[in-house]
């Protein structure tokens, strides 16, 4: 649907994005997720039409789209902050593109009711936006987006104004929609949870480029980067040497990791829900082939869903995800184990 | 806190307001005395009078015009200087602003050098050939409204830009978004946002237009009379106080009116306009 084709992005002469290459597929929910500043909305200005690529081409629906003004591309944006015309109703807003598309009256009567109750919120087409709360302007957005049935729709931070509890309804709600519609959607976040919560694929991006494309399992359990193993989610990196034996040197240890190592510096990354913690008295088991460590508790924390362990092993922390229930206290000697497949073997 | 500023609008204002007022209504005065005498609605009446109805209307219509003129030239350079970047701002700013600081009689006399017979324009033009007789671009009613738009469009062009500026850009980018054109786009959105600014502007350059008296004295000729100067006549050559401060009051009245007007369409809020 959309294919963005080494395009590179310079303002004044600060890099925004450099040779992003990306394809976006019919019917997908493609999420663009890093921190500010990484990329991801100028990746959607970039093809809404806000901005023009320095170098490089993007492709719509099978045709080039550099040059097109931002009125004439068949895309629509749910922005940030909404921007909803504030001296129109609900109905004049979300009616707003047809008007200008010069459809009929009564279809655009038909279409844009529609589209307000598609968003449950038929009712108040008479309401001036100012007079809505903040999820109902954002649904308000996402009519006027909606209405025009646009090839994709671009979604920049939609739900970054929305408190956590109305975030949390507003990502099934937009997912529900989503596939309801069939509809090609690419959305911005820089929530990670967000992103792994209602995405078909995550392009992760830092400095302008993307670090790893995937749908949200492979990004979070085989993260192919440093980056991508922190931003999202927690990760112990451990750094150490590949040794003869195909392992991973890592102080006095040999770690087996997810491949056969070459010689050389070498990063993995493990999951802190991934290492089981023994500790006397434990009844927690040790698998066949798995690595085990040896080490002392160092930090403690209760994060409701479980406890946080942070051990100290030969000098160096790790952290651990304890399930709730009974765990080892402060100072305890405790072991560390954790399968080679979520060792997982990441680029610098 | 507020006694002093109080206290200062009623010695500065509103005393010498009701003393207008009393004199309005006076039979007569005499030079011994400060206070009016007599009662009387004649000059009041005097004012239905064709000879200064048209006066009043001629005004309206040159205040009105320089209005539609000052929001002409002013909106497009109140919209750019909005739309220029933050640093550059305050220098364009001040170049509207640096005309309105300079003293008004200089500024039109000024503007009389451009345009009398021997003026710079016609001298030029002259001296090109293009016409071989000065223009008559002074002493009358388009030079009138030359001299109005000139000193009065700053009085525009300032509350409109603080109007424009604090438009959100991203509302120009929602409507482009969804396919409206530069044109759809400052008709359906720009546009109808800047509304109170607009009323304001030209609320204030309507106003003070309306009871200028330099401009048209210096710049007019004997026909381009407006109530400014039917007031000055009035007061210092016919040394009728009472049918000046009756005129006056009309015209006190008239700005009254317009401001009322303004605000009932929400210009004077500093929200939008109401539909």
């Amino acid at each position: 649907m959309v294919e963005f084709r080494g395009v590179s992005k310079t303002f004044d002469s600060t890099e925004a994005l450099n040779d992003l290459t990306l394809n976006i597929r019919p019917g997908e929910f493609l999420t663009l997720l890093g921190p500010s500043g990484c990329g991801k909305t100028t990746t959607l200005r970039l093809l809404a039409g806000f901005e023009e690529p320095t170098a490089g081409e993007i492709w719509l629906a099978g045709r080039p789209v550099q040059g097109l003004p931002a009125y004439k591309r068949p895309v629509n944006t749910v922005f940030q902050h909404y921007a909803l015309f504030p001296h129109m109703t609900v109905f004049d807003n979300v009616a707003f593109g047809l008007r200008m598309q010069k459809v009929a009256p009564a279809e655009i009567r038909r279409r844009v009711d529609a589209a307000l109750e598609l968003v449950r919120l038929g009712d108040l087409g008479k309401r001036r936006p100012q007079e809505l709360s903040g999820g109902q302007q954002q649904r308000v957005a996402l009519a006027r987006a909606l209405v025009m049935e646009p090839k994709v729709l671009l979604l920049d931070e939609p739900l970054g104004a929305l408190d956590l509890q109305l975030r949390r309804a507003m990502q099934v709600e937009l997912r529900q929609l989503q596939r309801r519609l069939g509809a090609t959607f690419l959305y911005v976040t820089h929530d990670q949870e967000e992103a792994l919560a209602m995405s078909d694929r995550i392009a992760v991006m830092r400095g302008g480029r993307v670090e790893q494309v995937g749908t949200p399992e492979e990004v979070y359990l085989r993260p192919a980067t440093k980056f991508v193993a922190q931003f999202l989610g927690e990760a112990n990196l451990l750094e150490g040497e590949g040794a003869a034996t195909g392992r991973l040197r890592w102080g006095d240890y040999h770690l087996a990791v997810d491949r056969h190592l070459q010689p050389g510096r070498t990063t993995v990354a493990l999951r802190p829900e991934q290492v089981r913690v023994r500790w006397p008295g434990s009844a927690v088991p040790v698998g066949p082939a798995e690595n085990r460590l040896h080490g002392i508790v160092a930090e403690r924390l209760f994060v409701g869903t479980g406890t946080r362990l942070v051990v100290e092993v030969a000098g160096r922390r790790l952290a651990a995800l304890l399930p709730a229930g009974p765990g080892p206290d402060l100072g305890d000697q405790v072991e560390l184990c954790f399968s080679a497949e979520h060792c997982v073997v990441v680029a610098p | 806190m507020l006694a002093p500023t109080i206290l200062w609008l009623l010695a500065l204002v509103a005393a010498p307001l009701v003393l207008m007022l009393l004199y309005s209504f006076a039979a007569r005065i005499s030079p011994d005395s400060p206070w009016p005498q007599g009662l009387t609605l004649e000059h009041y009446a005097r004012l239905a009078d064709p000879l200064y109805l048209r006066i009043f209307i001629r005004s309206i219509l040159q205040a009105g015009l320089a209005t539609f003129f000052s929001l002409l030239l002013g909106y497009p350079l109140a919209y750019y200087i909005a739309r220029s970047p933050l640093h550059k701002r305050g220098r364009l700013l001040l170049l509207v602003v640096i005309p309105f600081w300079t003293n008004f009689l200089v500024r039109t006399y000024a503007l009389m050098v451009l345009l009398r017979a021997q003026g710079v324009i016609n001298s030029i033009l002259t001296a090109t050939g293009l016409i071989s007789e000065p223009l008559n671009l002074l002493y009358n009613e388009a030079a009138v409204q030359v001299g109005l738009v000139y000193t009065l469009l700053p009085l525009l062009i300032l509350p409109l830009y603080s109007n424009l500026e604090k438009l959100d850009a991203r509302l120009i980018s929602a409507a482009q978004d969804l396919g409206a054109g530069p044109f759809a786009t400052f008709w359906n959105v720009t546009w109808p946002l800047s509304l109170p600014g607009v009323l304001v502007g030209c609320m204030m350059v309507f106003i003070s237009a309306f009871g200028m008296y330099l401009v048209p004295d210096l710049m007019g000729g004997a026909k381009s009379i407006m109530v400014g100067n039917l007031i000055q006549n009035q007061f210092l050559q016919a040394r009728n106080w009472p049918f000046g401060a009756a005129v006056a009051l009309a015209l006190a009245g008239v700005a009254l009116v317009v401001a009322l007007l303004v605000q009932r369409a929400g210009g004077l809020d500093g929200g939008e306009v109401r539909r």
